[in-house]
């Protein structure tokens, strides 16, 4: 088990350095120059000159990076030019609401997901399997966007029972939870109904059954668990289309989260927020999917035991 | 193409199972294609159906802007946030409505979806034109290259794909050419693993070994013995991926960073619409069901393709 | 059941088994009828079959694949799989209940406790994800309700007894860290785990290695000896049954064709198809020999020929076979035990006696 924790901590490093080292070359093969993009719009030819001086940007391309990477180390992105604050530590004051919202997400798409797609798999081509997978296919491809701004128009609006925007007390959660965790759970009912029906006809379940084991005590332990394993993996890679989605899912919902001050800096051309954000964002990516490289070790000891 | 549908056991019935039943039977006791033929090949209603909507938008595309005049400049007053079905003042009808400047919805949502559908074709045309390339060559002559090129794309399929989308549009600014790029970039992967993997299995068959040893060059066996057992996986990612990328552009454009705010792309119609919720709900609802309709449908039409041609390629 | 059917009446007269003739069989199959749909119509893989298994008596099914010796198994043991396949009519009586009419709940509980079942892939039918303690423990915690560390105890005994080295060691192993034959001993103890009174095993020694093969036949004589089990052995080797069945039934393209005691079949085969198996084994006495294959290719099940199914493939065929169907009757001047689905099954047998 260590040598295969060792070697996810270090890919999930890997991929951090790969985000970071694509944010730095985006910037160098952007047009224009990078100091005078970083610092936005109003920055006058001094404060250009010293971060072009600071950047090394009269200095080779490699030492430009040894320069860029030593202070991503140090979490230095250097300050918003809007708020005159560190940009890390504005982004970061920003990162509980993201994290409550998507906690939130996940185990609704979890607690939901799951159990629509056992029943739909144990119910395969029957009239309820039908409902479900209908209902997975639609919301699966439905802009969140646009399911976001419909739900505002029923409950908010029409019903009059939710608020629309802002944060505050658990019903400001509810919809834009909702809206986000819709797609996810979709995913998650597809795959498990799938993942079950394929390992229903393998030989341990056929053992399951010859050995006298209740149905339940067939399906749950000893193909739902083999099931889980190819869910798993693919559910640790749509967590990165979740995440993409509290962008969009904050900007409708107002919500004060790390997203949303992507998008704000972003049209303020604040660029190192932005930068910031991105990385925190590509972080917390990246720490989920190692989380879930490590249940995908525990869940199936052929890889765990692999080396 | 055949030996992709070798099996009607195995593509059979929509979500089932792909793997044959447990049971003892050997392969010639199998339903094949020698004895009885089956009826209809697996998936034929969905993909009629999902082409038949395809078809619609692609047509609305291309004639309806003809048909109803759009101006995207154009302003009338007397016509703002008129509710679906409304006469306009020129005595036309309304049959969507009209937007907060009186512009006719039903003409700006079919010139939504000439660049929904524009938008989608050239960034498949270039995600594939790199994501083949890539899979193609260092995946048949293997190599560094080839190593360094797919630690790249896992990275890149670790990596939040709209995030890496949003950051280098937000860098290059809204416009159509940079959505394709954009989207172009984050989407190259898919094309480049599928084709690699095809490459792979199909380098080991016997019959390109048989043409390799009766003296066939290398461009020969790509051009007539490689490349065409790709046709089939890639024209299906190609299938499943336009729908996420036509959503991924009303996406990008919804937030600002897709097209500009002048094109009446189908995410700026609905985040136009978002200031006026409580007056006129239509602005941002019907675009919304003009988008996720053509999307579901290209999800329908990708499945289908998928159970009939690849059923290996599910987890894509 | 509507009385006893011809050819179990024939058994128990027979002489050849006169300590096993007093008592009732353990199972007694009637008639028995499986269909599987496939898209491309309806497939009879079991059609008709009927014997008996008396207690202690180890009964060989042989036939080639898709004959429908192991959907006969999996009818046994209620686990057809569904929806495909049907069991659309016959009986399976095990001491006396027709399981076929019970409840599916009650047959349950009769499987792994009373019939069990030893596949033949051990790696493919142990589950992947499960230590080995858990999957022999599970029958112990499931059924007899033991807590997880009396089932981990009897799990070690269990391995102890099927030859496991070292089982407190690997009782927490994982399937794929064991060798084909240590999985197969694994399977073995599930199957014995609650002293089961008949034990099916279907192919148990096809997945492998030659060398493990006949490690594991003794293992499972051994077994049965001490336990008194009646077994099903399902297999297509011949060689392997005539260390170990008393009887044989021989099946083809989902029927039963010829059946009797062990070396009464083999002696004096009474069935073409019988006849044509023992001529492609390899002769230790005669290595030189040419082996003679069966001609033409087993049936497609779809579309079987009128009449008699092996017709296509038989030396003996004449116009009779290609009209009349030919039940399974008793062979003449043979035991009664000995029966046969041929025509000319006493021009087969003597064809058989000028060979020797």
């Amino acid at each position: 088990m260590g040598a295969y924790v060792a070697r996810r901590l270090f890919f999930a490093l890997f991929v951090l350095w790969g985000a970071v080292s694509v944010i730095f070359l985006v910037l160098r093969l952007v047009p224009g120059d990078p100091a005078v993009v970083l610092l936005g719009p109003d920055a006058n030819p001094d404060q250009i000159a010293a971060l072009r001086a600071r950047m090394g940007l009269d200095q080779p391309i490699i030492v430009q990076y040894g320069i860029y990477m030593r202070d991503v180390v140090q979490l230095d992105f250097g300050d918003s030019f809007r708020f005159h604050t560190d940009a890390m530590d504005h982004v970061l004051a920003h990162l509980p609401n993201s994290a409550q919202l998507a906690v939130t997400s996940v185990c609704l798409a979890l607690l939901v997901g799951f159990p629509l797609g056992i029943i739909a798999a144990l119910k395969a081509n029957t009239v309820v399997d039908r409902v479900i997978s209908v209902f997975s296919l639609a919301t699966q491809s439905l802009p969140n966007f646009w399911v976001g701004i419909v739900l505002i128009l029923v409950f908010a609006r029409g019903l009059q029972v939710l608020p629309s925007y802002g944060q505050g007390s658990w019903q400001h959660l509810v919809l834009p939870s909702v809206t986000l965790a819709l797609p996810f759970l979709a995913i998650l009912v597809r795959l498990t109904r799938s993942g079950l029906l394929e390992v229903i006809h393998e030989g341990y379940v056929q053992t399951a059954r010859a050995k006298g084991l209740r149905e339940r005590a067939v399906i749950f332990p000893h193909a739902l668990r083999n099931a889980l394993i190819p869910v798993i993996t693919v559910v640790g890679l749509q967590f990165g289309a979740l995440l993409g989605g509290t962008v969009i899912v904050e900007t409708v919902f107002a919500w004060p989260g790390v997203g949303r001050v992507l998008i704000e800096s972003i049209s303020h051309r604040d660029y190192g927020v932005v930068q910031a954000a991105i990385l925190l964002i590509a972080a917390a990516f990246v720490v989920t999917n190692l989380v879930v490289d490590l249940l995908y070790g525990y869940l199936d000891p052929r890889v765990r035991l692999a080396g | 193409m055949t030996d992709l549908v070798s099996d009607p056991t195995t593509s059979a019935d929509a979500g089932r199972s792909n793997r044959p039943p447990r049971w003892p039977l050997p392969n010639r006791f199998r339903p094949g294609r020698a004895s009885t033929p089956p009826r209809s090949r697996p998936g034929a209603g969905r993909i009629r159906f999902a082409s038949a909507v395809v078809a619609v938008y692609v047509l609305a595309a291309v004639f309806g802007p003809r048909l109803v005049q759009y101006d995207p400049v154009a302003t009338s007053t007397t016509d703002r946030l008129l509710p679906p079905g409304s006469r306009l003042s020129d005595g036309s009808l309304a049959v969507f409505g009209t937007d907060d400047v009186g512009r006719d919805l039903l003409a700006q949502i079919m010139q939504g979806a000439r660049i929904s559908i524009a938008v989608g074709v050239a960034t498949l045309v270039l995600a594939g034109l790199i994501g083949i390339t890539i899979g193609v060559l260092p995946g048949y002559f293997g190599g560094w290259l080839d190593g360094a090129l797919m630690r790249l794309a896992d990275i890149q399929l670790t990596f939040p794909s709209i995030l890496l989308a949003i950051f280098i549009a937000a860098l290059l600014g809204p416009s159509v050419v940079n959505v394709v790029i954009v989207l172009a970039i984050s989407n190259w992967v898919t094309f480049a693993r599928v084709t690699r993997a095809q490459v792979l299995t199909t380098k080991g068959r016997d019959f390109v070994d048989a043409t390799r040893t009766l003296g066939a060059r290398t461009w020969h066996l790509l051009r007539r013995c490689i490349l065409p057992a790709c046709t089939a996986p890639i024209l299906v990612v190609a299938t499943v991926e336009i729908g996420s990328v036509i959503l991924a552009e009303a996406s990008l454009s919804f937030l600002g960073l897709g097209t500009p705010t002048s094109t009446p792309s189908w995410g700026i119609t609905i985040s136009n619409g978002r200031n006026y919720l409580s007056d006129a709900w239509w602005i941002s609802t019907i675009p919304g069901i003009a988008l996720a309709v053509l999307v579901v449908s290209f999800g329908i039409l990708g499945d289908a393709l998928r159970d009939r041609f690849d059923p290996k390629l599910k987890n894509l | 059941m509507t009385g006893p059917t011809p050819h179990t009446q024939a058994h128990e007269r027979s002489a050849g088994a006169p300590l096993r003739a007093a008592g009732a069989p353990l199972l007694s199959v009637h008639d028995l009828r499986v269909e599987f749909g496939t898209r491309a119509g309806i497939i009879r893989a079991v059609d008709g079959v009927s014997f008996d298994v008396r207690p202690g008596e180890t009964l060989a099914i042989l036939g080639e694949s898709g004959s429908g010796k192991s959907v006969t198994s999996q009818a046994i043991m209620g686990i057809v799989p569904k929806p495909a396949g049907r069991v659309t009519g016959g009986q399976i009586r095990y001491r006396g209940a027709d399981l076929l009419s019970r409840p599916p709940g009650e047959v349950r509980k009769l499987r792994g406790t009373e019939i069990s079942m030893v596949f033949q892939d051990p790696l493919s039918s142990l589950n992947p994800v499960f230590r080995i303690g858990y999957q022999i423990g599970e029958m112990f915690r499931r059924h007899r309700g033991y807590s997880r560390r009396d089932a981990r105890d009897a799990a070690v005994e269990l391995m102890e007894r099927v030859g496991i080295p070292a089982a407190r060691e690997r009782v927490d192993d994982f399937p794929h860290q064991f060798s084909g034959g240590m999985r197969q001993r694994i399977m073995i103890a599930i199957a014995l785990a609650l002293d089961p009174a008949l034990l099916i095993a279907d192919e148990p020694t096809t997945a492998l290695d030659v060398t493990v093969q006949a490690q594991i036949m003794r293992l499972l004589a051994r077994l049965q000896r001490e336990e008194g089990m009646s077994m099903i052995l399902i297999t297509h080797d011949l060689g392997v049954v005539a260390d170990v069945a008393d009887r044989v039934l021989m099946m083809y393209a989902g029927r039963v064709v010829e059946t009797g005691d062990i070396r009464e079949v083999y002696d004096h085969s009474a069935h073409p198809y019988t006849n044509g198996l023992m001529a492609s084994i390899p002769d230790l006495d005669h290595p030189s020999d040419r082996l003679t294959p069966i001609s033409g290719s087993p049936p497609n099940l779809l579309d079987l020929p009128s009449g008699c199914s092996f017709r296509p493939r038989c030396p003996h065929a004449r116009q009779l076979c290609a009209d009349d169907d030919p039940g399974l009757y008793h062979v003449g001047q043979r035991p009664v035990s000995h029966l046969a689905a041929c025509h000319f099954a006493e021009e087969v047998t003597a064809d058989v006696r000028e060979r020797i």
